[in-house]
């Protein structure tokens, strides 16, 4: 399938995808990408396919809809990041971590714990990190990380 | 995963059936993100290579077998023609553009 599709475009595509998320809290639909480059609903479809086959995002088999743009969540998660005046939900605590760094922002943290539910805040402020403590378990080696991405 | 304490992660892996897999402090995850992240709204992003990822690891001190790369464990991974395009220009001093996401396909041998 690649070969049919301009890879400059993929690329402006996923650039699209992370500035739409990034202002709007949500990922772009398939009609919307489709409009904002001028493309047929068919030609935005395979471009997310392209970058989900290339992991730089995970589109939802079932719904074909954005699950994934990491480190933002397209799902409501354990993990919500207030940051640079928006809310935005991370996949884990890794991702969580990862949204501060790539906006290069303050942010605060609301986060639980995964056995107990116990309620974990953060903060990253002039590039330091505050907050409760705790540790991050990761249960899959990473050479298995791509065989279920949601449960990694 | 993101816990209270080693005792928490003990009482998730328990009924889980789970064993421990590794625990990095949000210091460590903190590092991890930076490295992971930094770079990831960058217009000239193009995907990161396996040999990259691994620098990453070895950078933060994640040395520990769980952090191997596929190709260890008799998997091979391919990067994506950009990423491994990367990689090249890194080895002649070009500007590589500091690509960042991993952007693999993994094939199970």
């Amino acid at each position: 399938m690649s070969h049919e599709l301009d890879e400059s475009l993929v690329w402006d595509v996923r650039q699209f995808i992370y500035t739409h998320l990034t202002q709007t809290e949500r990922p772009p639909t398939i009609a919307e990408t489709a409009a904002h480059f001028r493309i047929s609903l068919d030609h935005a479809a395979r471009l997310y396919q392209e970058l989900h086959d290339r992991h730089a995002i995970f589109v939802d088999p079932q719904t074909a809809k954005i699950r994934m743009a990491n480190p933002y969540s397209a799902v409501p998660t354990r993990f919500r990041v207030f940051a640079g005046g928006h809310a935005y939900w991370a996949n884990c605590a890794w991702d969580a971590l990862g949204i501060p760094a790539m906006l290069g922002a303050d942010a605060r943290i609301a986060a639980s714990c995964a056995d107990n539910d116990q309620p974990i805040a953060l903060a990253i402020r002039n590039g330091q990190l505050e907050g409760d403590n705790a540790v991050v378990h990761f249960p899959l080696p990473f050479a298995r990380w791509y065989d279920d991405l949601v449960f990694t | 995963l993101l816990f209270r304490s080693e005792e928490a992660i003990r009482s998730w892996c328990r009924p889980n059936h789970l064993a421990r897999g590794e625990v990095l402090t949000l210091g460590q995850t903190w590092k991890l993100a930076k490295q992971w992240y930094g770079n990831r709204m960058a217009p000239d992003y193009r995907g990161r290579s396996i040999e990259q990822v691994a620098a990453i690891f070895r950078q933060l001190d994640l040395t520990a077998p769980f952090w191997d790369m596929p190709a260890h464990q008799g998997v091979t991974m391919l990067v994506s023609t950009s990423a491994v395009e990367s990689d090249r220009k890194a080895q002649k001093g070009l500007d590589s553009g500091s690509p960042d996401v991993l952007c693999a396909v993994i094939t199970k041998k």
